[in-house]
């Protein structure tokens, strides 16, 4: 049997076509994936993201313990309500997932990871948290809806009481608060201004409605794979997994390796540093017509590589994908679509956020 | 991050593969309910046409040519289509044979000549606006006309009745 979210109803009464995903029954559009995209960048759309795991760390030892199982440094985390995204790596530097860490108080941490990923993180987590003083609880009661586009703050802030409206307006990016029930921090996965809210399952269908009531287009999970790819944005699974280091992933911003911090996966990082890296991840526009998918093999002056996620951007009207290629490859490249080989031009990803194309992108 | 697992990766087993690798979940609920532009969800398969377990359509237009396209259901479930390449006019197909291909955001499918001839004419207006098969896959969206080799190749096919069936299993 799928999984639902609290959602369920509301995407069916909404028109949603439904696939599996992950063991979730989740909406992929509601008529179209290509009108959804344009919604979150010109105005506003939400997602129903409850699939995804809400983690809480609790205890003394909260922040230490973070401290040793993320690659990025949670002692950046200094004010109440902000928010880390990191990635969670292996002994070898390989990336076990990839995950948004916020600072509740010093004994509370709140992690959000992967959906596809829920198992191994929690055997992974509580695996690791033995050494430490802290306990790990999930929270499957909350549902998240994430509200995306240039008009969504907006529109979740006319739904809050003023008191509460006023001081979430002033929420920088990757800062959150909670406000009564709602959990509402300044996050997302499109590359548009927003919020992601976490509420309490029976909760949820009342905020979507309130939304759908003011504006905002329900979006499926087609439109969120074309606006994290536009935005830059990898996709854990697909654009990295465990064979692959943050270095290898256009991640390396994420690590905080400089000091002398212990975390999981350091030593390997370091060495992957020192003996210099052969990889790197990076962008393609396609010159000709058709669409870029993930799995096709490109052919740089250095060497072939792969495409890990490829579609077609509708901001940009043209095919556009990530690709692990030779670390020193630049300008164009081929790439081998059903036996005919096409020209890319290789570019330094986001392609597309806030509403336009970005500089660079040709 | 904050996505799931993978996105619907193409499949290059034609549209039936698709349907088998990312199957639109459609429920008993679903399919009496509208979509947000208010359409019925339930497919429109219209009783003058011919079809294939690959979810292509044959018509038999006054000139005894064939034209071909996709079925509504087989639009619908690969959402918006932005990409579209069509065999050359004089090319020759054969049955059964992947002949075209049509380009989803989400997913790249086969087309399989139905019938086998003499391709005769290409929607050109597809290479500009590939929606017109969302639109209107039986009249704006079809695809080519085949001038047949063997008119009894059509009887293999379905028709309308056989075909719901097939999309119901």
């Amino acid at each position: 049997m799928p999984k639902h979210t609290p959602l369920y109803n509301a995407h069916i009464a909404a028109g949603a076509r439904m696939v599996d995903f992950g063991g979730w029954e989740m909406p992929i559009n509601y008529g179209s994936q290509i009108e959804e995209h344009h919604k979150v960048r010109q105005a506003s759309g939400m997602f129903d993201v409850s699939h995804m795991t809400v983690v809480d760390i609790l205890g003394a030892q909260a922040r230490h313990f973070l401290s040793y199982l993320l690659a990025n440094d949670v002692a950046k985390l200094q004010s109440p309500g902000r928010a880390l995204y990191s990635c969670m790596l292996n002994d070898q530097g390989g990336i076990l997932d990839d995950l948004i860490t916020y600072f509740m108080h010093e004994t509370f941490f709140r992690m959000v990871v992967n959906a596809a990923t829920h198992d191994k993180d929690l055997a992974w987590i509580t695996l690791q948290a033995k050494a430490f003083d802290v306990i790990v609880t999930e929270r499957p009661e909350l549902a998240m809806i994430a509200v995306q586009g240039p008009s969504a703050r907006a529109a979740v802030l006319a739904l809050l009481p003023e008191s509460d409206a006023l001081v979430a307006e002033q929420l920088k990016p990757f800062n959150a608060g909670q406000f009564g029930e709602m959990f509402i921090a300044r996050t997302g996965y499109t590359g548009e201004d927003g919020f992601e809210i976490s509420l309490p399952a029976e909760s949820a269908t009342a905020l979507w409605d309130r939304l759908l009531s003011a504006g905002v287009a329900p979006c499926g999970l087609g439109a969120r794979d074309t606006l994290r790819l536009e935005a830059g944005m990898n996709l854990y699974g697909q654009d990295m997994d465990e064979n692959v280091t943050p270095l290898e992933s256009a991640l390396g911003w994420t690590l905080a390796i400089k000091d002398d911090r212990v975390f999981i996966g350091k030593e390997a990082l370091l060495e992957q540093k020192a003996s210099g890296l052969e990889w790197q991840l990076t962008g393609l526009v396609l010159k000709d017509r058709g669409v870029l998918r993930p799995g096709q093999r490109i052919i740089t002056d250095e060497g072939e590589g792969v495409t890990t996620s490829g579609s077609f951007s509708p901001t940009l009207q043209k095919a556009i994908a990530f690709a692990r290629i030779p670390k020193n490859a630049t300008g164009s490249c081929r790439v081998d679509m059903r036996g005919k080989l096409l020209e890319c031009n290789i570019v330094k990803p986001p392609f597309a956020r806030n509403g336009t194309v970005c500089e660079g992108i040709n | 991050m904050q996505y799931c697992e993978t996105t619907i990766r193409p499949q290059r087993n034609g549209l039936r593969g698709y349907q088998l690798a990312a199957r639109i979940l459609i429920s008993d609920e679903t399919k009496t309910t509208t979509n947000s532009k208010g359409q019925n969800i339930m497919s429109n398969i219209p009783s003058h046409l011919r079809y294939t377990e690959s979810h292509e359509w044959v018509s038999i237009e006054d000139n005894g040519n064939s034209r071909i396209g996709i079925t509504d259901h087989a639009q619908e479930a690969l959402g918006d289509l932005v990409f579209v390449e069509l065999p050359a006019v004089g090319d020759e197909i054969d049955q059964g044979d992947p002949c075209a291909v049509v380009e989803s955001v989400k997913a790249a499918s086969d087309i399989y000549a139905p019938v086998s001839g003499l391709v005769v004419a290409i929607n050109e207006d597809l290479e500009s606006d590939p929606a017109l098969i969302n639109a209107d896959p039986y009249g704006d969206g079809w695809l080519f006309e085949v001038e047949l080799n063997d008119t009894e190749e059509l009887d293999v096919l379905k028709d309308a009745e056989a075909y719901e069936e097939l999309e119901l299993e």
